[in-house]
């Protein structure tokens, strides 16, 4: 657990301080080679709401316990934020997982390493359905909420249930890894796609809270708000 | 897994106290727990709105008495244990299911928490790692080579329901929910053969 960033802390120090942030810097668009800027000189340039991402910064760095942005969020910078989540996992962390797999697990059994490709190609799939049913329906839907429509017939009370399911499978596929896998097999290269798969896990756990403890909430907020006005 | 964990909000507006009942909640032995921690009022509304905890540990002068009444009658399966900095009376504590004392320690703590929520979890204590019976590795040999509950049930005589609840306790012991993953299961294991699957 890490002290709470305000926008007068420099940028720098809030890595020195939790360095798993550089990935939430990132989604957000902001680049390194910020100098010492503090938070907010970085965000206003980067043209990033400051107090979304540290919303987000604050959330993800205490361990999504806390509760306590007085200030309504930018929900267009919250999304911008979870598509570029999408991006990474569908197209960068997951492929890794899989190449490291391959890499780490002895072909020698050839039956048990062949399923364990499959299951996490299974897995893939379910995730990239997942989060393309997300940007397709939800994130369109959020759309036209900023837009003062209300879509009939969906409600984001709806999604909020989806989310357990995707973290768990990755559970499944670590265990399955740990008490199944070949004997044979590479075990500094193995290490190394499992250490991987800890952190897409975790970092997964963490996109899905920020998914239905911040923007969420604030759906449920513009869905009242947009309520009344039709009115 | 995941599922068993007991869900515990806080909602105490002092961040000391607040932490250090985070903290202890986290951690109660053999209790696996996710909790979360609440400073203020419409945080706490808007939680309850969409999240159902299984307990609410409240500083009783976080909100008035009637509305901690109004919370039990809306939210009935909600356990409301009051966490006492200072010596409460009597009449402030019939409104709560159950109070703790911040001189209380870990055990006691512990006792409460999970007196509080054995009414709904009283299906997870044989939680793990017993063995698999042999009627249950011939359902996932069956599993593996792709029949359905209901051939499966035909061919073992028994009810499709047999069936199911044979797999879930599969899936529970193993902790393997695909298809997939038991087959791998079953090749390690050498319940089946892969040359006698069709993959």
């Amino acid at each position: 657990m890490s002290r709470y960033f305000s926008p007068e802390d420099k940028m720098v120090t809030l890595i020195a301080e939790d360095y798993p942030l550089i990935q939430v810097m990132t989604r957000f668009g902001i680049r390194m080679g910020f100098g010492d800027k503090t938070v907010e000189e970085v965000c206003l340039e980067a043209g990033v709401d400051c107090n979304t991402f540290l919303a987000v910064v604050n959330f993800v760095s205490e361990g999504f316990t806390t509760f306590n942005s007085t200030r309504a969020l930018s929900i267009k910078s919250l999304m911008h934020y979870l598509k570029q989540s999408h991006i990474y996992f569908l197209e960068y962390c997951l492929p890794m997982i899989r190449r490291k797999l391959l890499d780490g697990i002895s072909l020698n059994t050839k039956d048990v390493s062949f399923l364990i490709i499959r299951f996490f190609d299974e897995y893939y799939r379910e995730v990239k359905t997942h989060m393309e049913y997300e940007e397709r329906t939800v994130f369109q839907y959020i759309e036209s909420l900023l837009d003062g429509i209300r879509e009939e017939g969906f409600r984001i009370a709806t999604y909020s249930d989806h989310h357990e399911q995707v973290a768990d499978k990755l559970g499944e596929l670590k265990n399955l890894i740990i008490k199944y896998c070949p004997k044979d097999s590479d075990a500094n290269l193995l290490n190394d796609a499992l250490y991987s798969i800890y952190r897409c896990e975790r970092e997964l756990e963490n996109h899905c809270k920020v998914e239905d403890f911040l923007l969420v909430p604030e759906i449920k907020r513009l869905e009242k708000s947009v309520k009344d006005y039709t009115l | 897994m995941s599922e068993h964990r007991i869900h515990i909000a806080i909602a105490e507006s002092s961040p000391i106290i607040s932490a250090g009942l985070t903290h202890t909640m986290s951690r109660l032995p053999g209790l696996p727990t996710r909790v979360v921690e609440i400073n203020d009022t419409d945080h706490l509304i808007n939680y309850l709105e969409s999240e159902q905890p299984d307990i609410l540990i409240i500083n009783p002068f976080f909100l008035s008495p009637s509305y901690i009444s109004q919370l039990r009658v809306k939210y009935s399966d909600l356990k409301i244990i009051a966490v006492a900095v200072m010596p409460l009376d009597r009449k402030t504590l019939e409104n709560f299911h159950d109070s703790i004392s911040i001189a209380d320690d870990v055990e006691t703590v512990t006792d409460k928490v999970k007196k509080n929520c054995d009414s709904r979890n009283s299906s997870s204590e044989p939680e793990n790692k017993e063995s698999l019976s042999n009627r249950e590795k011939e359902i996932i040999i069956n599993v593996v080579k792709g029949l359905t509950n209901k051939e499966i049930a035909d061919k073992l005589f028994i009810s499709v329901h047999t069936v199911i609840t044979h797999r879930r306790n599969i899936a529970r012991k193993l902790e393997i929910h695909s298809a997939t993953g038991l087959t791998i299961y079953a090749i390690v294991n050498k319940l089946v053969d892969l040359a006698e699957l069709h993959l």
